[in-house]
């Protein structure tokens, strides 16, 4: 019974910052969409792509030293 | 992960035996990912600021910097159950108030000051002039978005269950419960009430004091929820809306004050929303959680406003600008924080996509070409 129960907590709350973080990838797709509502025509390439490779590049350095 | 806590970051360390799949941990990896967004978060709030004359290059060293580095510090000093902040101040953030907002908006403010103005944005006597946004549908849109996932966010900062003898014996009782970040037991019902009541409040009051101006109305309810933040795991909805309210009309009046009298060119107004609101949502829940119990340990510091407030300008001003306004000193010197004056005049895109441009040319000299023989035949 313990043990059953301790693995529902860890697959609870496995699953819930699962789904939290996919909720929270949102935020970036309204800042990719905000930036560029935001930016003059001549500006959109560069203010899309400054923001997208922004993710991988805080993810690997969160990764090897954060 | 640890920040500069090796002990706490060690099961997150690239050589870790949680690295692949291990069956006796499954909470690594989604816990990292949590910690992780707020990362992205944190970096995406600063290149808001900087639009449009920034080289990405230069961006990406600061949103690394941000976002792997100097949050890190913060969450290890004030966002933790075993923060120095919270055990000698008192510091108390529940949803990030300091910890992301007023971090990345003192970030930027640092990047800014050294970046300077959008060519156009001050008229030569010093008034500044609205550059409007291309597309408010994007703006508005995007804005849901960010609520949307705040939202997400909310839920992330609590630890959704855990047993009463996990935290140390502190919480008295058998129910296991959900906690915030500090371990305190709260519910996801009562934060749900409070960001949207804190969000309804941000919103209505800076429909009122921008005279209904869009884009200060999307972003006050922005900014509504991040003023409340950082007790929201401890108002009652009626203040939350409150304090929200109350947030935005500094926020506003503090973001149209600063641009005047330092010509600062803050794009997308992040500084305001992110990091005036996070300062001033710090503050005020100094003074109405006064004694209030900053985490579930005995012998720490109550929440009081002078921790607060020092904890604000640690946020603010130590983690968040200081750094910033350093770095972007060394790259002005070195001459690889802007963007040359001709490309801007021109537009970023032509210069570092004009691939896009000149197939776009090509096409429409073909069509042009195309129609040319057809008029002809």
């Amino acid at each position: 019974m313990d043990g059953n129960l301790n693995a529902l907590t860890t697959v609870f709350t496995e699953f819930y910052y699962w789904v939290t973080v996919v909720f929270m990838f949102l935020i970036h797709v309204g800042f990719c969409m905000y930036e560029v509502g935001a930016s003059r025509r001549r500006n959109h390439m560069h203010t899309l792509m400054k923001n997208v490779m922004i993710i991988p590049l805080v993810t690997v350095t969160f990764f090897f030293f954060g | 992960m640890g920040g500069i806590g090796w002990e706490a970051g060690a099961p997150y360390a690239p050589n870790s035996e949680n690295m692949g799949t291990h069956l006796g941990d499954r909470i690594t990896g989604v816990f990292w990912a949590a910690f992780l967004l707020f990362s992205w978060t944190a970096a995406s709030i600063v290149s808001g600021s900087v639009i449009e004359r920034i080289r990405s290059s230069a961006l990406w060293v600061h949103a690394v910097m941000i976002g792997s580095v100097w949050w890190i510090i913060d969450a290890a000093w004030g966002w933790h159950w075993d923060g120095w902040m919270v055990k000698v101040l008192g510091y108390h953030d529940a949803y990030a108030s300091g910890v992301i907002h007023a971090i990345a908006g003192g970030y930027a403010l640092g990047v800014i000051m050294v970046l300077g103005p959008r060519i156009g944005k001050f008229a030569a006597d010093g008034t500044p002039r609205d550059i409007p946004p291309h597309n408010p549908w994007m703006l508005t849109i995007g804005l849901f978005l960010i609520y949307t996932g705040f939202w997400g966010f909310y839920a992330a900062c609590n630890v959704p269950i855990i047993a009463p003898e996990v935290i140390d014996g502190q919480i008295v009782g058998t129910t296991w419960t959900a906690t915030n970040i500090y371990l305190a037991p709260t519910t996801l019902s009562a934060i749900t009430f409070n960001f949207l009541m804190s969000l309804s409040g941000g919103l209505m009051a800076a429909y009122v004091v921008s005279k209904g101006d869009a884009f200060w109305t999307f972003s006050g309810g922005l900014a509504g929820v991040i003023t409340a933040s950082a007790g929201n795991d401890l108002y009652h909805p009626i203040q939350a809306m409150l304090v929200g309210a109350v947030g935005v009309v500094i926020v506003y009046k503090l973001h149209y004050w600063v641009e005047r009298k330092f010509k600062l060119d803050d794009a997308v107004g992040a500084v305001a929303v992110h990091g005036y609101s996070g300062v001033i949502g710090l503050i005020i829940a100094g003074f109405l959680l006064w004694g209030a119990p900053s985490s579930p340990y005995e012998g720490y510091a109550t929440v009081n406003p002078v921790g607060q407030t020092i904890g604000a300008a640690i946020m603010f001003g130590l983690l968040g600008f200081l750094p910033a306004y350093v770095l972007a000193r060394i790259q002005a010197a070195v001459g690889v924080l802007r963007i040359p004056e001709e490309v801007e005049l021109q537009g970023l895109d032509y210069a570092e996509h004009h691939a896009y441009e000149d197939a776009v040319n090509i096409i429409t000299e073909a069509d042009k070409a195309y129609l040319a023989t057809r008029a002809k035949a």
